[in-house]
């Protein structure tokens, strides 16, 4: 019996190998976007990882946008707004008519809920920082949203770009639990319409968007567990977009159904000392190091010419970037003269520098499933046992990682940073901020004062915002807290079929920052 | 009805087992590094306060026996909890049911496959025992059972959906499609079904070709002959019969294995089954899915020997379980 349905089965699998043709499409004109992860949650306040807020990219809409080409933030659901003189009010006019996706009302009490969610301690979200000089956000009448803050802060105007939540679905739920962050409902341009776990996530055009529907009828976020199958997708068609491995660059640009991307992140990789280890302290040492290490080569090998020696905490896409500050030079000679200043030598002739009888010899730690940053760890341990340094890789797994770094079990990790536009580091680098990404434990005085300023500048206006972060930028090469490593950058094929008004345009925000304006190209549309 | 005893006794035995396996596993997989804030809080996991504020919200700043213990209770009335890591704020029981379909799908389709491979070429091969065509698969059931399982799905895909452009390469359905369609799916199956079944046939055949060749020794086979029955009813009937036998036992103990899932092939395949959800689980320290999929397959496992040490009792009547 049990055979006899075997063979009913086998049968009817000999019968259909062929995929699925002349069944009938849902969406001629949709778009199949391929990640490796599946999203764990919809709601913009709660996402950390980047399959989540790719599909909330796409869901939901704020206030402002943000120009990719000057990186300047510009009204999106906000017709206008203005900064109080003393920087301490934020006041925006809302578009008339605007709907959320369910039909319901976008008015200014939505974006008061929204911004009251973030502001609650109960809300287990990523992003309190954003608001943390946030005092309370009122809403007079239907369009006017004002923001009131208890510090002047430059950086708060692009936290308004936030997502907004529709009030009606969520007042008096429990924001981290709801049902609504996993078929949420918001006013970007594409409405949610299934999430099958682990498979995939389908959005369709929003006719009501504020800039009119999309083009494209439906995106359909595939969740695709293995990398190298992503890439064979790409090329069956089976998959319209994803991002691709730098070594497999040139085969992509030789394949006729496929556009290749490659656009500069606002993200940098780095190897950074615990400032607490005994070694590492010595400023010296650090710059050894930084001597050591052929960076340029590291670069290369790393991300195979898709990306650029760093040299400082913010990247070139940044308006407050400093060129002036250059990339340490390689010079090996020049690091063994630091380590000996700083009383290292090699006393018993192992080969390893010691000084007061400890070899020189620590731990370097990154996280599991970072290719480039495994890579890097091993030429950095190369560089540095030229010098008599022993470097001891390993490789944990993200959380294991974490609870290492957060207890300061760790000598130096190799990790890298995502930087919002706004240049303010604080987060990173000031003493005071209770322990908030300054893992490392860095203290610089003035650095705190600088940024301090950079932050209250009166009309925040850049030009006189940069002299300060030019500052911050000599300051930390000074102190190199940090090896800088390189500044990233991102590789994304792309179906042929895909155009967008004037044109697909890769900015340091991605290339879906006009998903609402791509289309297929006339000679692929039916 | 010694059987029907016997099998009670046994079901009421799984209890404490369980209990011992959900005090275990519940103190392995707290006591391992990180918190599921890991992963829920992005960069502001770096700041120790906000992982805490997290850990006290979700109860995690407990003592362990404590945690325990209401872990325990909800699971005895019936709730599994949400998940915290993977989807924070989804019942578990969701996100268990909703991998059964695929899972299930897959297991069971791989393992009638691989006994519609492995029973006849076992067979033949013990009806002829170093012959050309025993040593011929012999050796192919070693190369399969050497290769690594996703090297060969890696293989299939490129010849069958790069290549060949026949099959795809992932997931369950073609998203581009409007609504579900059998063939479609079939389609989607049959890679991912084909290298599981290609391992589990490799072990099979050589187990059905042992058990074949052991019964093949023994005298009612020889009596059977001497009788002047025909060879194809002395193999297909006396023989075979017999040979099968173990194999009952065989399928009870794959049963916890049908649900776990295959994390390696799902993975490569983009098939949304249980390994995955467990292996994320893992990774996102989501604490109420691990132990719920851990009491999941420790159930069935438990409930796979029973049944496996009963259809033994049933299909063999020399074995009897009776009271001391």
């Amino acid at each position: 019996m049990r055979f006899l349905f075997a063979l009913a089965l086998l049968l009817s699998l000999a019968g259909c190998s062929a995929p699925s043709q002349g069944s009938s499409l849902s969406a001629s004109n949709a778009l199949v976007w391929g990640s490796i992860g599946d999203a764990k949650t919809l709601n913009p306040l709660l996402s950390s990882d980047s399959a989540s807020s790719d599909v909330i990219g796409l869901v939901f809409d704020g206030l402002i946008g943000v120009n990719p080409k000057t990186l300047e933030p510009y009204p999106r659901l906000a017709e206008s707004w203005n900064v109080s003189e003393d920087g301490l009010t934020y006041t925006f006019t809302l578009r008339p008519g605007l709907r959320f996706q369910d039909g319901g009302l976008f008015s200014s009490a939505d974006v008061k809920f929204t911004f009251d969610r973030l502001l609650d301690p109960a809300t287990d979200s990523p992003y309190k920082d954003a608001v943390q000089y946030l005092e309370r956000v009122e809403a007079p009448d239907a369009s006017t949203v004002v923001f009131h803050l208890s510090k002047p802060d430059c950086s708060f105007l692009l936290t308004t770009g936030f997502g907004v939540l529709p009030r009606h679905l969520l007042e008096g739920r429990n924001i981290n639990t709801a049902a609504f962050n996993s078929h949420p409902v918001g006013s970007g341009p594409f409405r949610f319409s299934e999430w099958k776990p682990d498979e995939l996530i389908r959005v369709s055009a929003f006719d009501g968007f504020f800039s009119g529907k999309p083009y494209l009828d439906e995106i359909i976020y595939k969740v695709v567990p293995d990398n190298l199958v992503i890439q064979e997708q790409l090329i069956t068609g089976e998959i319209d977009l994803a991002g691709i491995e730098p070594e497999q660059v040139p085969r992509f640009r030789q394949n006729k159904n496929l556009d290749v991307y490659v656009y500069s992140t606002n993200n940098y990789t780095f190897m950074g000392f615990n400032l607490l280890h005994p070694f590492f302290r010595d400023q010296r040492v650090r710059k050894a190091f930084s001597h050591a290490i052929d960076l340029e080569a590291l670069t290369e090998s790393t991300m195979l010419g898709y990306g650029e020696t760093a040299n400082g905490p913010l990247s070139p896409v940044s308006w407050a970037f400093n060129p002036d500050v250059k990339p340490p030079a390689f010079n090996p000679d020049l690091a063994l003269g630091l380590l000996r200043e700083a009383g290292f030598a090699d006393s018993d002739g192992d080969g390893v520098l010691d000084k007061e009888g400890k070899p020189f010899s620590f731990e370097l730690l990154t996280n599991k499933g970072n290719k480039q940053r495994e890579k890097a760890a091993v030429i950095i341990q190369y560089y540095l046992k030229k010098i008599g340094v022993q470097a001891r890789v390993s490789v944990l797994e993200w959380p294991t990682f974490l609870d290492q770094v957060n207890r300061k079990r760790f000598d130096a990790v190799i990790l890298g940073w995502s930087l919002g536009l706004d240049p303010d580091a604080s987060g990173i680098w000031h003493s005071k901020k209770a322990g908030k990404y300054n893992f490392v434990s860095y203290a610089n005085p003035e650095v705190d004062q600088v940024l301090d300023e950079a932050l209250i500048v009166p009309g925040c206006a850049e030009e006189k915002r940069k002299p300060l972060y030019w500052r911050f930028q000599e300051l930390i090469a000074e102190d190199q807290p940090y090896v800088f490593l390189f500044y990233g950058s991102s590789t994304v094929g792309v179906n042929k079929r895909f155009t967008a008004d004037d044109g697909i345009l890769a900015s340091p925000l991605g290339l879906l920052w006009n998903i609402e304006r791509w289309k297929l190209k006339p000679e692929y549309a039916e | 009805m010694a059987l029907t005893r016997y099998a009670v006794k046994r079901l009421l035995g799984i209890l404490p087992l369980l209990f011992l396996l959900s005090l275990l596993s519940f103190s392995i997989i707290h006591l391992a590094p990180g918190s599921p804030a890991s992963t829920l809080l992005g960069e502001k996991a770096f700041d120790p306060a906000a992982v805490q504020a997290l850990e006290e919200r979700l109860g995690l700043d407990q003592p362990l026996p404590l945690q325990y213990l209401s872990w325990l209770s909800r699971v005895l009335s019936g709730d599994l909890g949400q998940s915290i890591g993977l989807k924070p704020g989804y019942p578990v029981i969701q996100l268990l049911g909703e991998r059964v379909f695929p899972t299930l799908a897959l297991s069971v389709s791989s393992l009638l496959l691989a006994l519609l491979i492995a029973v006849p070429l076992g067979v033949t091969s013990a009806l002829k025992p170093h012959s050309f065509f025993d040593r011929f698969f012999s050796f192919l059931a070693f190369a399969e059972f050497s290769l690594p399982n996703f090297w060969l799905a890696m293989m299939l895909i490129l010849v069958f959906s790069v290549s060949l452009n026949w099959l795809p390469s992932s997931g369950m359905a073609d998203p581009r499609l409007a609504s579900f369609s059998w063939p479609d799916f079939f389609a989607h199956l049959l890679l991912p079904m084909v290298v599981l079944a290609l391992g589990e046939a490799a072990a099979l055949t050589r187990y059905v070709r042992g058990s074949m060749l052991e019964v093949l020794q023994q005298e009612f086979i020889r009596t059977a002959k001497a009788k002047g029955l025909p060879s194809h009813v002395v193999f297909y009937k006396h023989a075979l019969r017999n040979a099968l036998l173990p194999l009952l036992t065989l399928l009870g103990y794959s049963i916890p294995g049908l649900l776990s899932g295959a994390v390696l092939t799902e993975t490569v395949f983009g098939w949304p089954g249980m390994g995955r959800l467990a292996v994320n689980a893992v990774f996102s320290r989501d604490y109420p899915v691990l132990m719920a999929e851990v009491l999941l397959f420790g159930f069935l496992t438990l409930i796979g020997n029973l049944v496996a040490d009963i259809l033994y009792a049933c299909a063999d009547p020399r074995i009897r379980y009776e009271q001391p």
